[in-house]
């Protein structure tokens, strides 16, 4: 999987590239329709988030109720569009956050080397050893339900995908010529971390952080519906899927509503890391459709 | 080649030791003190008593000496005792193991099968309508959360349809042994296996296409064909053999995604599982359950891994290790 690190000189052929590529388009448009949507959604209907209306309890979709309502009477379409920020902002905060962090790690591992590396690399491979999501659901338990507890976990884990292709990078060209004339002209370590070999392994962590996000997603509502992510009142699209699958026999269309949501945010943050994935990589001189 | 799995398997030992101490660690730092769950219901216990089984059973130990206790217990498969269930854990896993290795297993012969048929159609037709649609289906598959699928499923197939059972394994009104129990045994393991199945295809399928692509541009296929042997034996008997190597190494290193992806799904269709156990034993603060199905999962990853890569030079006699 790890693609060899490319000197991504010119950003314009990456531009043109990622522009050709059809897939891109469908998975960009659906992202930022998505989060125009969860932006704008809440302000369509005049229903608070947690507006209880016992007279329409379990409607059906309406002109007044776009999605219809739960078994409180709370509108689905205002609950869902709020779930979405929620979701979604945990997406791009771990994806970048990840990257922010993994990517520096990585790069001082495969700079530094040695004993650094070592220890550095030896907590990749525990936190590699145990599933995913069986580790999220001990950690979860250990650090207690909450939005800013769910980032830290999932930043806490996910770090490893970008520290580990950050690293191959580095070490893939730690002892070209930039490099060590760099050194020479009395660059400092830091510096050449920095300003060498960071924007040099930038490739493979802008794709990481495209499908981190998707897999931060994932888990959180995974998390989430199994009741240790997210709690309410803070809505989640997870957790709005454990309140609607317990009336699953009765109101079917409140478990399915949700989920075509997280579906629709997965498949563009997949879409999109698969042709930024084509876009960066050097290799590939044909543009696929 | 004996040396290099001999050294891969001592390298593992360090690796799950690490492992136990962080899943200890992460348990023991856990709000809550065992033993005083176990005797509160016990009415004239009287504060000294409770410090003298404190110390009797060592929870006034420091952490590494409760640490050793635990993990050369472990070591001995005495992985010790609920408070929960009021039972020996092995107890508790030996059956939880059973039925999770049914699941899973059936799971990957299944939608592995499946995938590599798939990829070989996608290969063989490449750039057909039937093989971007087929990309297009399994990564929606994969797009797809398993916990969402699996609900889906049971409004379509139970709710709806009224075919198949909700969740669980076995129905209580029936005798077990006869035909009816086991085919309705069966029918609970439908959906559990099809979501697993289903949301892992990609990579097999993915996997088995560019394979195959790459084999057949190969000069040696082109000899086949020249000899006169039809399509089906040239795909089927030479180009299949080198293909399908790198393939059956993905499916080792996919095993760990679909260990992953069983804790969801059997607590999705309350499959009474080592994911279920894990799941309601941390929900339920049974942590010594919880620590020894993390540390049997993370034994199945490791085992998993150190397969990829002895199979991947066993089938593929081109590749060597040295030293």
């Amino acid at each position: 999987m790890e693609s060899t690190p490319l000197p991504i000189g010119n950003w314009r052929i990456v531009w043109r590239r990622f522009k050709q590529h059809r897939i891109a388009y469908v998975g960009f448009f659906f992202f930022v329709f998505l989060l125009l949507l969860v932006i704008a959604g809440p302000h369509l209907l005049p229903y608070e988030l947690d507006q209880v209306s016992l007279a329409e309890r379990m409607h059906g979709p309406s002109a007044r109720h776009w999605f219809g309502t739960d078994e409180l009477g709370r509108d689905t379409w205002v609950r869902i569009m709020h779930g979405g920020r929620v979701s979604l902002a945990v997406g791009l905060i771990v994806g970048l956050s990840t990257v922010v962090l993994g990517g520096l790690i990585g790069i001082l591992a495969g700079y530094v080397g040695g004993t650094l590396d070592n220890i550095l690399m030896r907590m990749v491979d525990t936190i590699y050893t145990v599933p995913r999501i069986v580790l999220l659901l001990v950690l979860s338990k250990v650090a207690g339900p909450g939005l800013l507890n769910i980032i830290i976990i999932l930043v806490a884990l996910e770090w490893t995908n970008a520290a580990r292709l950050a690293r191959s990078a580095v070490l893939s060209f730690r002892e070209q010529e930039f490099v060590v004339a760099a050194h020479c002209l009395g660059a400092s370590r830091w510096r050449v971390m920095l300003r060498h070999l960071l924007p040099n392994s930038l490739a493979p962590l802008i794709v990481a952080a495209t499908l981190d996000a998707g897999a931060a997603i994932r888990a959180e509502t995974t998390l989430s519906f199994l009741g240790l992510g997210i709690q309410p009142p803070t809505p989640s699209w997870g957790n709005l899927l454990t309140n609607a699958s317990t009336n699953i026999f009765i109101a079917p269309l409140q478990v399915f509503l949700p989920g075509i949501f997280i579906f629709f945010a997965l498949m563009s943050f997949n879409l999109l890391g698969d042709a930024l994935r084509d876009a960066l990589d050097p290799r590939l001189t044909k543009t696929r459709g | 080649m004996l040396l290099y799995t001999f050294r891969r398997l001592i390298q593992l030992v360090p690796l799950l030791f690490f492992v136990s101490a962080l899943i200890f660690f992460l348990l023991y730092s856990m709000p809550g003190d065992p033993l005083y769950r176990m005797l509160e219901g016990i009415p004239n216990l009287r504060p000294e008593d409770y410090e003298r089984l404190r110390k009797l059973y060592g929870f006034d130990d420091p952490f590494y000496i409760q640490y050793w206790k635990w993990l050369w217990q472990l070591l001995q498969l005495n992985p010790g005792y609920s408070r929960e269930y009021g039972q020996p854990v092995i107890d508790i896993i030996i059956p939880a193991l059973k039925n999770t290795l049914v699941l899973t297993i059936t799971a990957v012969v299944i939608g592995k099968l499946i995938a590599i048929a798939l990829g070989i159609f996608s290969a063989v037709r490449q750039y057909s309508i039937g093989d971007y649609l087929l990309t297009a289906l399994t990564f929606v598959a994969y797009s797809v959360p398993a916990f969402w699928l699996g609900l889906m499923m049971i409004i379509l197939f139970s709710v709806k349809l009224g075919w198949l059972p909700t969740s669980g394994i076995v129905n209580p009104d029936l005798t077990p042994g006869t035909w009816e129990a086991t085919i309705d045994w069966m029918k609970h393991l439908i959906l559990p296996v099809s979501v697993l199945a289903i949301s892992e295809i990609i990579q097999v399928q993915r996997f088995m296409r560019s394979s195959l692509l790459e084999v057949l541009r190969q000069d040696y296929l082109t000899t086949a064909r020249a000899k006169g042997l039809s399509e089906q034996t040239v795909i089927g008997r030479h180009a299949l053999k080198n293909a399908l190597i790198p393939v059956v190494t993905i499916i080792a290193v996919t095993m760990p995604r679909v260990i992953g992806g069983s804790t969801v799904v059997e607590t999705v269709f309350a499959y009474p599982g080592m994911g279920r156990l894990l799941y309601t034993s941390v929900m339920g603060n049974d942590y010594v359950i919880a620590m020894t199905v993390v540390m049997i999962l993370a034994v199945a990853v490791v085992f998993f891994n150190l397969l990829a890569d002895i199979l991947y030079g066993w089938l593929d006699p081109r590749i060597r290790y040295q030293n």
